[in-house]
């Protein structure tokens, strides 16, 4: 029963993880020329409901788990997370990535000179660019991980 | 960890999937065991033992002399 509820549950969590950053994203425009409080006031609220489904998505996860699966998942982050990190220096290195960030801070204030607002806006791209590395080379190492250990003898 | 797995499994006419049933696991552990690529905890082994009604030194063999032979 517990199990019923928790698949029906995923979904819908996984919808919401998506969802959320996405829609926030697609808002930008908007929330350029939006007062600061309420920029503030939705990335916060985004946050949130992003940050509990997360949890709620690595609870669900951590349940249908067995010890091979932690395996994957112990492999995939103690190899990923250090490798996504590194793979941020040696893209920024490139022209194209280079000239991408500043095309963003130019965009994010209309070409003017740099401000506190556009040094966060690139701060926090930075930030993200880091974690959604990460999250990818710890994706891609804890399958490679689960095909290595499932390949015949 | 050697082990006797895939003969025991043999022996009992079961499938991976089925062993995997009976000890609570997914059958990506029972194969990775099996081959010897996973060394399962001390728990699982003894779950896997059971599943055979044998003592777990029947079902998990060393693969290296143990630190006192080796002495």
């Amino acid at each position: 029963m517990k199990s019923q509820t928790t698949s029906r549950l995923l979904p819908l969590v996984v919808t919401i993880a998506i969802g959320v950053p996405l829609i926030f994203l697609c808002s930008l425009p908007f929330l350029r020329n939006a007062p600061e409080w309420l920029v503030w006031a939705l990335a916060g609220f985004a946050t949130v409901i992003e940050i509990s489904a997360s949890l709620v998505m690595a609870a669900i996860k951590d349940k249908r788990s067995d010890e091979w699966h932690r395996g994957a998942h112990r492999f995939g982050t103690q190899w990923g997370w250090q490798i996504g990190a590194g793979i941020i220096p040696l893209l920024i290195v490139l022209p194209p990535v280079r000239e991408g960030i500043l095309a963003f801070a130019n965009w994010s204030d209309n070409g003017a000179v740099i401000t506190e607002r556009s040094a966060l806006l690139i701060f926090l791209f930075g930030f993200v660019c880091v974690v959604m590395m990460q999250a990818i080379t710890t994706a891609i190492l804890s399958v490679s991980w689960r095909v290595w250990m499932s390949r015949a003898v | 960890m050697k082990n006797r797995i895939r003969i025991l499994r043999a022996e009992k006419g079961w499938s991976q999937a089925d062993l995997a049933d009976k000890v609570g696991v997914s059958r990506n552990s029972i194969n990775s065991v099996e081959n010897g690529r996973f060394d399962p905890s001390l728990p699982l082994a003894f779950d896997i033992a059971d599943a055979f009604d044998l003592p777990i030194e029947q079902v998990f063999l060393r693969d290296r002399p143990t630190s006192r032979a080796a002495e």
